[in-house]
């Protein structure tokens, strides 16, 4: 098997993508069942997919192509998010819950590290009612669910003094 | 899509990596179905010394405006009634526990929800004495004759925070105490002497005066006796199974008594969450003292160990009382990776038990020699980390004291093991001749000055780590010397391989340090006060 083969993906609506084996490879799924079965000649089906979304995900597996640290990229949840990442996720957040499902389903662990860390950052140091805001999110709190939340959390025995 | 992401647990789980414990506790309180996704993520890990937990389990008895014994009485039974009611409600998502406060032990193991431990840490923050029982000081009674006085100290240094005989010198009478100081220490016979038998401490435990010196002349104290509360978990603790600590006579009886009863309790906790555990890979007790959490018997401790099957790390110093090794590692499963007792390793039993390849730290008690060493790694060979007590050198002729093992020829070398802590090790040439694999350097006390060239000499650059409080000749001893290089460069500029540097009494001057051509480019840590910050030039301040 020559290292500059090319792989044939289908996205959901039937658009076609060929694209290098070893971009191929970073997801962990394609890589198996291209060892397993073979390059067997014919398009490979990614019914999940999207084509933007297949787009999005092959120009991230490109950019980090010969990274040597590429599956322990994300692995430090402390770390910052490289100035490339960082710009790479600066999408609308449809897009980006379409990014996680896809790294989930490809099984591409460094993107899938990269995407939640992003939604994680955009939940930090947030009250609850800024985080509402921030996902478009409706309360549909009872009031007694809403005290009872409150209460859980403390607040009887440590705000109200 | 939103609906897609966040419907999917697996995923929003993932989301919990990055959020800390108030980035979680905003999450739950979004929505009904953030609640549901995250309340597991919020429980799953839970650490009491965190701050959020610490401005929960505190929040309102820190206080700057002084508040009334009654109020401050209503704020604790308010917290303890939350902290009671949460952990039964949310208990069963808890896998990795670290306690500081003994409250949240007693939270835990009463709510009687957390059954899938993977992890219980006890005592590892500061304020792990912080709920014990109120001790009123009662004088002793004058005049002391002086000799007791220097006892007293004696006892105090020996063992225990309370001056007592059963803390000090064992649970099973102050006479080895008494014995040791060689006086009439009356008052610490008598504080001494819990009823010897462990029987009588079921139904309560006395301390029949114990009037083993001649000096006792002063009338014994009277026998105290008190009566423990019932089981709470019969089926996991009897008080049959507790060793209970008492404090000295310094203090009142009732004094005594509730900090008797105290960790009595506690220990029933304890064990109680242990038992419906035994999933736990790592017990770790951190070695805390035994006034708040009561040890157990030997035969308790083993029949317990023996029911956790996946353990791997176990620290239960100071949790059991005469337990014997080996007899404590039979108990343990197979892949045990790291042991910490404080029992003795030795002598060695004959024969040898078979290999245990799985343990990587060992601390454990006893004095031996270099061949009892080579033999003890025989049965471990792949020990990184052994703490323990001594090394002696090999005697020349065979020593007839079974305390010692002398083994005619072990194996040698090959050994996997890095660091050796050791109270005191005669011949460091000959146990580095055998097991060449030592790269690591570590004292707890101070360094003396003929230290250095010795370590230098002894591990050359192959040093791997280095800790220790001070290193001799460090700018303490020269305050005002400017031109004085620092022991701690001239260390990091010899010693290529080091990659832990641990000596926090020890200064560096930081101008130099930049300055310094290190050899030890694979430093991963540091720890060290650095002083010369205003002799840096602009550009070493950038």
């Amino acid at each position: 098997m020559s290292a500059h083969s090319q792989i044939l993906l289908t996205s959901s609506e039937g658009t076609e993508f060929l694209i290098d084996r070893d971009i191929a490879d970073k997801s962990m799924l394609l890589k198996c069942m291209l060892e397993d079965i073979g390059e067997i000649g014919q398009a490979v089906p990614l019914p999940n997919v999207s084509g933007p979304i297949l787009t999005k995900v092959i120009e991230y597996c490109t950019h980090h192509r010969d990274d040597p640290n590429f599956l322990s990229a994300n692995d430090d949840v402390t770390a910052d998010i490289d100035e490339w990442d960082l710009e790479y996720c600066k999408v609308d957040q449809g897009t980006l819950y379409e990014l996680i499902l896809a790294a989930n389903y490809l099984d591409i662990k460094p993107l899938m590290d990269l995407t939640c860390k992003t939604v994680a950052n955009m939940i930090k140091a947030k009250s609850p009612e800024e985080i509402r805001k921030t996902f478009n999110i409706t309360n549909d709190f009872t009031p007694e669910e809403e005290d009872q939340v409150r209460r859980e959390n403390g607040k009887d025995w440590v705000d109200e003094h | 899509m939103q609906e897609g992401f966040f419907d999917i647990p697996e995923l929003v789980s993932l989301l919990d990596l990055y959020l800390h414990p108030p980035d979680l506790l905003s999450c739950i309180q979004v929505n009904r179905t953030w609640n549901r996704l995250f309340t597991p993520s919020l429980w799953r890990i839970i650490d009491d010394s965190t701050d959020t937990w610490v401005d929960l389990v505190e929040g309102n008895l820190q206080r700057s405006t002084p508040i009334s014994p009654s109020t401050l009485a209503s704020e604790k039974k308010a917290r303890d009634d939350w902290l009671f009611g949460i952990f039964a409600k949310y208990g069963h998502h808890i896998q990795h526990l670290k306690i500081q406060y003994i409250i949240i032990l007693q939270a835990v193991s009463e709510g009687g929800t957390c059954k899938g431990l993977k992890s219980l840490v006890i005592g590892h923050g500061r304020r792990y004495m912080g709920d014990l029982p109120e001790f009123v000081y009662r004088p002793p009674p004058l005049p002391l004759p002086f000799p007791v006085l220097m006892n007293q100290g004696q006892v105090f240094q020996a063992g225990g925070l309370f001056g007592a005989g059963p803390v000090a010198g064992g649970m099973f009478g102050a006479t080895p105490a008494i014995a040791g100081g060689g006086l009439g220490a009356v008052p610490v016979a008598a504080v001494g002497g819990l009823g010897a038998a462990p029987a009588v401490a079921v139904s309560g435990f006395g301390a029949a005066p114990v009037a083993s010196c001649d000096q006792a002349a002063t009338p014994a104290p009277p026998r105290l006796t008190f009566e423990l509360s019932e089981p709470k978990f019969p089926s996991h603790l009897r008080a049959a199974d507790v060793i209970p600590q008492i404090v000295g006579l310094t203090y009142t009886d009732e004094s005594r008594k509730a900090l008797a009863e105290y960790g009595w309790i506690n220990a029933q906790h304890l064990w109680h969450l242990v038992r419906t555990n035994l999933g736990l890979t790592r017990f770790d007790t951190n070695k805390r003292g035994p006034l708040v959490l009561n040890p157990v018997s030997a035969d308790y401790a083993y029949s317990t160990l023996r029911t956790l099957n996946n353990l791997k790390v176990l620290d239960c110093r100071k949790r059991f009382r005469r337990t014997e090794f080996w007899k404590l590692l039979e108990c343990l499963p197979e892949g045990i990776e790291s042991l910490s007792v404080d029992c003795g390793l030795f002598p060695l039993p004959e024969p040898l038990p078979g290999p245990r390849s799985s343990l990587r730290v060992l601390h454990a008690m006893g004095t031996t020699t270099i061949n009892g060493l080579l033999t003890l790694l025989e049965v471990f060979p792949n020990l990184t980390h052994l703490d323990i007590g001594q090394v002696a050198s090999n005697p020349s002729e065979p020593r007839e004291s079974s305390s010692i093992p002398l083994r005619p020829s072990p194996k040698s070398g090959g050994h996997s093991l890095r660091r050796l802590d050791s109270f005191l090790v005669e011949d460091w040439d000959t146990v580095l001749r055998h097991i060449p694999s030592i790269v690591e350097w570590s004292n707890e006390t101070e360094l003396c000055s003929t230290d250095v060239p010795v370590l230098n000499e002894r591990f050359g650059p192959k040093l791997e780590a280095l800790r220790a409080r001070k290193l001799p000749a460090s700018l303490d001893d020269y305050p005002g010397s400017l031109s004085y290089r620092d022991p701690t460069n001239q260390f990091l500029v010899t010693h290529s391989h080091l990659r832990e540097f641990d000596s926090i009494e020890n200064f560096i001057k930081v101008d130099e340090m930049l300055r310094q051509p290190w050899a030890c480019m694979g430093l991963e840590r540091l720890t060290c006060r650095i002083v010369g910050v205003e002799r840096l030039n602009k550009d070493e301040e950038a």
